[in-house]
C-alpha cells in the first residue's frame, strides 16, 4: 500500500511540475500573496502574452521616427504587454483600488538610494530609465469595485516600454514628442506593481511627482522604485509594492544587411543616385528600415600631410621596412602630395549592405598616379542608445603585412555622441566644467554641460605611453646617405622591435577633462579590474581623453576570419572586451568613474577603416606621411552588432 | 663701547643674513642636479664603445671591463643586461658613473633633440623606487646649463628584472659651445640598490627632407600635372625568372664590362663580355634551354694588361659590316680590336670562346686615342656601320671609320672638325658625350653632349647629328637656342649622368633612360622633343628577392642589352661597399650586407 501510495505522491508531484510548467512558468513567474492593511494582492505577471525567458530583440520598423517601442504589434498581438495580478478585498466592504505599474531598466541604473543615507534618493538615479503609462497625465488607475469576498479577483493591464517616457519637454520638438531622443535602454527591464487605496492618492500621501512621473519634486526627478522601495512610500498604509520577479530582456541587433541610408547633409544633390541600390541611398524604405548610414568622417584641415608619392599595395605586396626607411628619406619636398585624409566624395561607393548574407563591405578606395588619396571609410548606427554593451562581429583589415609593416590604418569601433544639442547633453560636470570643443585647445572654455561624448576602440600600430619611463623610445633617425644603408635603414630599438607583430589596441574615453572624478589625474595612471591592471593615460589637465593601450597580434585580430570587438558602457564603467568568440573575450580595458567622467547621454555605434595623422599618436614609430598611399582597395566587413 | 656694540650688532646681523641665505640655498639650489658626475670621453676601464647597429649620430655604452684591466669602483660584474658588467646605483643619492661627450664631438647643431636609453635593474626590496635616468650639461667653466631625467618611480616599478627606459629631451634652448660638456648618468634618490647596463644616446633628430616646396596640394584643388615637374607615374622593372649565372660572384661592378651583339648564330641576342678582376675575360650568354647564363672564358690572342694597371675602356660597334658587333679594347698600353666565335654554341658548360685579333695598336699609325678625350662609337652616318667619334677637350674632333683589309685593318678618319664645336668644349667645363640613338625612328645615332660650366655651376646640353654631306655635326634643338636644348622643371641632365638608349619598351620600342646618382638612385624614362626633353616616368624595380630592391644598393651596375630576345633588358649588379666612407665612385671592396645581399639580375619592362 505504502508503494502504491508513493507512487500516486510522485504522479501527483509530476502532474503539478508539469501544470506549473505549461501555465505560470511559461511567462514569467506569478508572485505569491502579498498583504496590506484592507487587500492582499497577488499572481503580479507583468506579461502574460510574452515569455520572459525569451529576449526581446528590439523592432526596427519606424524606431527612426518613433523611437523603439517594446513591444511593438509584431511582436505581442496589440503591441503591448498584458499585465495580469490578482487582488482580495479584505475591508469587510466592497471598494475600488487604486494601481500603477512601473517599470525600470536594471542593468544600466545608478543605485535608488544613497549608499550613506539609505532614505535619501542616490545622486543619478533619477537618469535611471524608468517609466510607466506612456501618457504621463494617467496617473493611478483603478480597479473595479472588488467585493469583500475573500476571493482574488484578477485585473488585466496593458503596458507597454517607449522612449522619452517622463515625457521631458528637453526631447521635444514643439508638439512632437521625439521619443528617439530619449530610446529605451538595452538589458533587463524590471516591473513594479503599487496598489494603494484612493485615499492615498487623494491625501497626496502618494505625491503627484510619483503618481505623474513627468511632474519633478523642488526641480528634480524623484524615481519611483526609490519613493515605494526605500523612499516615504515604504512606509505608506494600505500600500502593496511587488516587484516581478521575472525581467524582460532586451536587446538589439541592428542589422547591416537592412540596407545603407545616405544622410543628405554629407553629399551633393547630384552625386547621391550615381552609386545608389537597392541597399544603399536615400529613399523613404531606407530611411524606416536601414539600421546604418554612411559614415563621414569630419577632416581636420590641420591635419594635412605632405605624403610620399609611393602607391603600394603594403597589404599585398612585399613592402618591407627597409622600403619605408628609403621612401621616408629619399624624396624631395618636392615630390610630395599634400593631402588630408579624406571622405567618400559619392555615396554607396565604398560601402555596401549585403541584404543576403547580413553583412556590411566597406573599403578604402585604392590610390592612383593623379588620384592620390587616403580615404576613411565607415558606416554608422542610426538608432541611439545610453549604455549597453556593443558588440561587434567583424573582420576588418589587416594592419600589418608578413614584414610587420603597417599599412596606416586605424580600425576603430567606436561609441559618437547622437547629437551635440542640449536634449542630448551629459551630465553636470561640477569641478570646473568640460572643455567646450572636442577640437578646442589648451585655452577653450569650460562650460557646465556638453553633447560631446566618445568612447573608442582604435587599432593602430603605436607605441605605449605607459609607463612613463619608457616614453618615447630612443629612435635613431638616420641620415640620408645612399652610400650608407646602415645610416638610413635604421631599426627600431629593441622594445618596438619585440612588438612587432603586434597592433595597439587603444581604449579611449573622451571625458572632455571633467574634473569631477575624486582620481582624476594627468600623465600615467593604474586602475585595477578582475586581476588585471590597466595603465591609463592623459596628457594633461585639460586633455579631453584617456587612453589605455594594450599591444596585440594584429594576425589574430584581423586575420582570422573574425573577431569580436565589446564596449562595455556602464553607468560608473567602461570595460573593452576583444575575443575570437563571444563566450572567449578578454579584457583590454578598463576605466571607471573614480578617474574618468562615465557619458550619460546617447550615443551611436560606427566602424570605421580610418587614416590619422600619426602626429595624434606621439612616438609612434611609423609616420603616416611616409607610408604608402593604397595600391588596392583595403576590405573590410561587419557580420553583426548585438547591443544588449 | 659704542663701536664695540655697532661691531657686534653687524656681526649679529651678517650672521643672520648668511644663516639665511644658506637656509634658502639649501632650499631651493638644485644640488643633485649641479653635482659633477666622474665621467671621461672614454671610461678608461672600458672595452672601446659598441654600435652594433652601425647607426649614425648615436653612442652605447655598455659598462664593459676589458679583460686585464681593474673593475673600477660602481662597476659590478655578474647581473648585466649585456655581457658581464653593469653599473650599480645602491642606496640614497647614488650615482653611477657618467658617459661623457664635448658638444663640439658631437657637433652642436646635432643637439636640438637628444633621446636616451638604458636598461635597469631594481633589486627586490620595500623601498619606494625613486631615481632618474640623467642628461646633464655643464660649460666649460664647469656650471650646470641644463638638467633633464627621465624619473622611474613607483608604484609598478618592476623588480628583480631587467627592464627599458627611455625619453627624449628638447634642448633646443639650451645653448650648446664646442666645450660644453655633455653627461648621461643615472641618480639613485632611494633607499633601493640599482644596476644600470647599456646606456644609448641619439642625437640629431630627424634630418629635414630636402627640397624647398611641395607643388602638389590637394587640399587646394585637383591635381593639374605641370610639365617636367614631379610627381612622375612610376613604371617597373621586374625581374626576369631566369635561372642565374654562372660564376655571379666573380663579377663585380667595377669590372669592366660591355654588352654586345658579339656572338654569331646567337640569334641576334647581346652577350655580356666582362674582364673580371681575375684577369681572364668571359662572356656570359643566355642560353634559353637552361633559362640562365652560361660563361664561356674567352681566350685572347694576345696578353691584356693586368687589371689595377690603369685604365680601360670597352667600346663595341658593328666596324665591319656582317651580323655580329666586335670589341674596341683600349687601354694605356694597347688598343685592339676583336671579333669573338664561341665553339659549341652558348648552352655548352666549362665553354671557351676564341677572340681572334682584326687590328691592334702596333699597326696603327695614323690615329693616336688620347686616353683623356672622349671616344664614342656608334653609327653616326647611319650607314649601318660604326664610327668612331674622337673630340678633344678644345672642341674639335674626328670621325673614323675601320677599314678591314686582306691582313689587317686600319681606321681612316671620314671627317674631322677644325673648328671647335661649342657645346663640346670641355675645358673649363665638367662635360659628357653620349653617342645613341636619343631620337627614335633615326637610323643615325646622335651625340648628346652635356655640360656644366665650373664657372656659373649652370648645366646645359645638346644634342647634334653628323652631316655626311657636309661633314658636320649639326646641331638638333634650333639655333635660336644656340642649339642647346631648353631646361624644365626642377632637374637638368648632368655631366655625371649615365644615359641609355634600346629597345627597353615591353614590345620592344626604343626607349631613353635618364640614370643619376647624385643623392638617391633615380632612373628616369625621357623622351627628346625638338626643344627639350621631357620626364615621362619614374623607374623603379619590382620582382625582386624579399625586400632587396636594387635602388636601395650603395653599388649599382645597371648594363643595357638585348640578352634574351629583341626587347632590351638590364643585367643588374649589387653590391654595398665595405668602405663607409664609400662617396659613389670608385669601391674596391665590396660587403656581404646580410639585408641587402650581393646579387646579379635581368631586369626589364614586363607585365606581371
Amino acid at each position: 500500500m505504502t508503494g502504491i501510495r508513493n507512487i500516486l505522491l510522485i504522479l501527483l508531484t509530476g502532474c503539478v511540475v508539469c501544470l506549473a510548467a505549461l501555465t505560470g512558468c511559461k511567462h514569467g513567474t506569478k508572485t505569491s500573496e502579498v498583504k496590506a492593511e484592507d487587500f492582499a494582492v497577488r499572481d503580479f505577471n507583468p506579461a502574460t502574452n510574452w515569455d520572459l525567458r525569451q529576449e526581446l530583440n528590439l523592432d526596427y520598423e519606424d524606431a527612426i521616427q518613433n523611437g523603439f517601442i517594446i513591444p511593438t504589434v509584431r511582436q505581442t498581438g496589440d503591441g503591448f504587454f498584458d499585465v495580469e495580478f490578482s487582488i482580495k478585498n479584505t475591508a469587510g466592504a466592497a471598494g475600488k483600488f487604486a494601481y500603477k505599474i512601473y517599470y525600470q531598466n536594471e542593468s544600466y541604473k545608478f543605485p535608488e538610494f544613497d549608499p550613506a543615507d539609505t532614505t535619501r534618493q542616490a545622486e543619478n538615479s533619477w537618469e535611471n530609465f524608468y517609466g510607466s503609462w506612456e501618457d504621463t497625465l494617467s496617473g493611478f488607475r483603478e480597479t473595479e469595485v472588488i467585493a469583500s469576498d475573500n476571493k482574488y479577483h484578477k485585473v488585466t493591464t496593458q503596458i507597454r516600454i517607449v522612449g522619452n517616457p517622463r515625457s521631458e519637454k528637453l526631447y521635444f520638438n514643439g508638439p512632437w514628442n521625439d521619443r528617439w531622443k530619449r530610446n529605451p535602454r538595452v538589458g533587463e527591464y524590471s516591473f513594479m506593481l503599487v496598489v494603494t487605496s484612493p485615499l492615498n492618492l487623494s491625501q497626496k500621501l502618494i505625491p503627484d511627482f510619483i503618481q505623474y512621473i513627468n511632474q519633478k519634486d523642488k526641480g528634480e526627478f524623484i524615481n519611483p522604485y526609490f519613493f515605494f522601495l526605500y523612499g516615504p512610500g515604504k512606509r505608506l498604509t494600505n500600500t502593496m509594492v511587488s516587484v516581478s520577479p521575472s525581467r524582460l530582456k532586451v536587446m538589439a541587433n541592428p542589422d547591416p544587411g537592412a540596407g545603407i541610408y545616405i544622410h543628405p547633409v554629407h553629399f551633393k544633390k547630384e552625386f547621391v543616385d550615381k552609386y545608389a541600390t537597392s541597399c544603399c541611398g536615400q529613399d523613404d524604405k531606407l530611411f524606416k528600415k536601414a539600421a546604418f548610414e554612411q559614415f563621414i568622417h569630419f577632416i581636420d584641415a590641420s591635419t594635412k600631410l605632405k605624403n610620399i608619392p609611393v602607391i603600394e599595395d603594403v597589404l599585398g605586396d612585399n613592402y618591407s621596412k627597409i622600403d619605408y626607411n628609403w621612401n621616408s628619406r629619399f624624396y624631395r619636398k618636392e615630390e610630395l602630395i599634400a593631402s588630408t585624409s579624406l571622405t567618400a566624395p559619392e555615396p554607396c561607393q565604398t560601402v555596401v549592405s549585403d541584404a543576403v548574407n547580413h553583412k556590411i563591405t566597406m573599403f578604402n578606395p585604392k590610390a592612383e598616379f593623379g588620384k592620390w588619396q587616403k580615404q576613411n571609410v565607415g558606416v554608422i548606427t542610426r538608432h541611439p542608445f545610453t549604455y549597453g554593451r556593443w558588440t561587434v562581429k567583424c573582420k576588418l583589415t589587416e594592419l600589418l603585412n608578413k614584414n610587420n609593416m603597417w599599412n596606416g590604418l586605424t580600425n576603430a569601433v567606436w561609441l559618437i555622441t547622437q547629437d551635440q544639442a542640449e536634449w542630448n547633453f551629459r551630465r553636470e560636470c561640477k569641478k570646473g566644467g568640460y572643455m567646450a570643443n572636442y577640437y578646442g585647445g589648451q585655452q577653450d572654455v569650460r562650460i557646465k554641460q556638453v553633447g560631446y561624448s566618445e568612447i573608442d576602440f582604435e587599432i593602430l600600430k603605436t607605441v605605449p605611453y605607459c609607463p612613463q619611463w619608457l616614453m618615447p623610445p630612443a629612435y635613431n633617425n638616420g641620415l640620408d646617405r645612399q652610400y650608407d644603408v646602415p645610416a638610413w635603414n635604421v631599426p627600431f630599438p629593441e622594445e618596438v622591435v619585440a612588438d612587432d607583430d603586434k597592433i595597439t589596441v587603444s581604449c579611449t574615453n573622451w571625458d572632455m577633462a571633467c574634473w569631477d572624478p575624486s582620481k582624476f589625474k594627468d600623465g600615467c595612471q593604474t586602475i585595477d579590474y578582475q586581476g588585471q591592471t590597466f595603465w591609463a593615460h592623459r596628457w594633461d589637465k585639460n586633455y579631453r581623453a584617456i587612453t589605455e593601450k594594450t599591444p596585440e597580434p594584429d594576425d589574430e585580430l584581423f586575420a582570422s576570419p573574425f573577431y569580436y570587438f565589446q564596449i562595455d558602457w556602464r553607468p560608473t564603467e567602461i570595460i573593452w572586451r576583444i575575443g575570437p568568440s563571444k563566450d572567449k573575450l578578454r579584457v583590454v580595458g578598463y576605466v571607471n568613474n573614480t578617474m574618468t567622467c562615465i557619458p550619460n547621454n546617447s550615443m551611436l555605434l560606427i566602424v570605421t577603416q580610418e587614416f590619422h595623422n600619426t602626429k595624434w599618436w606621439v612616438g609612434s614609430q611609423y609616420q603616416q606621411e611616409n607610408i604608402p598611399f593604397p595600391g588596392k582597395n583595403i576590405v573590410g566587413e561587419i557580420y553583426e552588432v548585438t547591443i544588449e | 663701547m659704542k663701536s664695540k656694540g655697532r661691531l657686534y650688532r653687524n656681526f649679529f646681523i651678517t650672521g643672520l643674513i648668511f644663516l639665511l641665505i644658506a637656509g634658502l640655498v639649501y632650499r631651493y639650489v638644485p644640488f643633485r642636479k649641479i653635482i659633477r658626475i666622474p665621467g671621461s670621453r672614454e671610461l678608461s676601464f672600458s672595452k672601446p664603445v659598441e654600435n652594433g647597429s652601425g647607426a649614425p649620430n648615436s653612442i652605447a655604452f655598455d659598462f664593459e671591463v676589458e679583460r686585464g684591466k681593474e673593475v673600477p669602483n660602481g662597476i659590478l660584474m655578474g647581473n648585466a643586461h649585456s655581457g658581464n658588467y653593469a653599473a650599480k646605483a645602491f642606496g640614497k643619492n647614488s650615482f653611477t658613473p657618467a658617459m661623457e661627450r664635448l658638444a663640439g664631438e658631437l657637433g652642436t647643431g646635432k643637439l636640438k633633440y637628444i633621446s636616451v636609453s638604458a636598461w635597469v635593474f631594481v633589486k627586490p626590496g620595500v623601498d619606494p623606487v625613486n631615481t632618474a635616468l640623467v642628461l646633464a650639461a655643464s660649460n666649460e667653466v664647469g656650471v650646470n646649463i641644463c638638467w633633464k631625467g627621465i624619473g622611474l618611480k613607483d608604484p609598478l616599478v618592476p623588480r628583480g628584472k631587467w627592464f627599458k627606459m627611455s625619453g627624449q629631451f628638447d634642448l633646443s634652448e639650451v645653448k650648446f659651445s664646442n666645450d660644453t660638456r655633455l653627461q648621461m648618468y643615472f641618480w639613485n634618490n632611494s633607499n633601493t640598490d640599482i644596476l644600470i647596463d647599456d646606456y644609448y644616446m641619439v642625437y640629431g633628430g630627424p634630418q629635414a627632407r630636402r627640397g624647398d616646396t611641395t607643388y602638389v596640394d590637394l587640399t587646394k584643388g585637383p591635381y593639374q600635372p605641370r610639365f617636367n615637374y614631379p610627381p612622375f607615374p612610376v613604371c617597373c622593372l621586374r625581374m626576369s625568372t631566369i635561372g642565374g649565372m654562372e660564376g655571379i660572384n666573380l663579377i663585380l661592378p667595377s669590372d669592366p664590362m660591355i654588352s654586345g651583339m658579339f656572338l654569331a648564330g646567337n640569334g641576334g641576342k647581346d652577350v655580356l663580355f666582362v674582364i673580371p678582376p681575375s684577369g681572364k675575360p668571359a662572356i656570359y650568354s643566355y642560353c634559353s634551354e637552361a633559362n640562365m647564363f652560361r660563361r664561356s672564358l674567352v681566350e685572347f690572342p694576345m696578353a691584356l694588361p693586368q687589371p689595377g694597371f690603369g685604365k680601360q675602356y670597352l667600346l663595341k660597334g658593328k666596324f665591319i659590316s656582317g651580323e655580329c658587333e666586335q670589341l674596341l679594347y683600349i687601354s694605356e698600353k694597347i688598343c685592339m680590336v676583336c671579333k669573338f666565335n664561341c665553339k659549341g654554341g652558348t648552352c655548352k658548360e666549362e665553354n671557351t670562346a676564341g677572340a681572334e685579333l682584326l687590328w691592334h695598336s702596333e699597326k696603327f699609325e695614323n690615329i693616336v686615342f688620347n686616353f683623356d678625350n672622349p671616344i664614342l662609337a656608334s653609327d653616326f652616318d647611319g650607314d649601318g656601320v660604326t664610327e668612331l667619334l674622337s673630340v678633344n677637350d678644345n672642341g674639335t674632333w674626328k670621325l673614323m671609320k675601320f677599314r678591314p683589309d686582306n691582313t689587317s685593318g686600319s681606321w681612316v678618319v671620314l671627317a674631322e672638325g677644325t673648328e671647335p664645336i661649342d657645346d663640346w668644349k670641355f675645358i673649363q667645363n665638367r662635360m659628357s658625350l653620349n653617342a645613341g640613338h636619343f631620337l627614335p625612328g633615326r637610323a643615325q645615332a646622335g651625340v648628346l653632349a652635356v655640360e656644366e660650366n665650373l664657372k656659373t655651376k649652370k648645366d646645359s646640353y645638346s644634342i647634334r647629328f653628323y652631316n655626311p654631306g657636309r661633314k658636320q655635326f649639326i646641331p638638333f634643338f634650333a639655333e635660336k637656342s644656340r642649339g642647346y636644348g631648353k631646361i624644365s622643371g626642377l632637374d637638368t641632365l648632368k655631366p655625371s649622368d649615365i644615359y641609355f638608349c634600346g629597345n627597353f619598351g615591353e614590345n620592344g620600342s626604343p626607349m631613353v633612360m635618364w640614370y643619376n646618382r647624385d643623392w638617391r638612385f633615380d632612373l628616369k624614362e625621357i623622351a627628346f622633343s625638338d626643344s627639350t626633353y621631357h620626364i615621362l616616368n619614374n623607374i623603379d624595380f619590382t620582382g625582386y628577392t624579399a625586400d632587396h630592391n636594387p635602388k636601395y644598393y650603395e653599388v649599382l651596375k645597371l648594363v643595357p642589352g638585348q640578352f634574351t630576345g629583341k626587347q632590351c633588358s638590364f643585367i643588374v649588379i649589387g653590391r654595398n661597399a665595405k668602405n663607409k666612407d664609400y662617396d659613389g665612385r670608385d669601391c674596391s671592396e665590396y660587403e656581404d650586407l646580410p639585408e641587402l645581399p650581393n646579387f646579379i639580375s635581368l631586369y626589364s619592362f614586363k607585365s606581371r
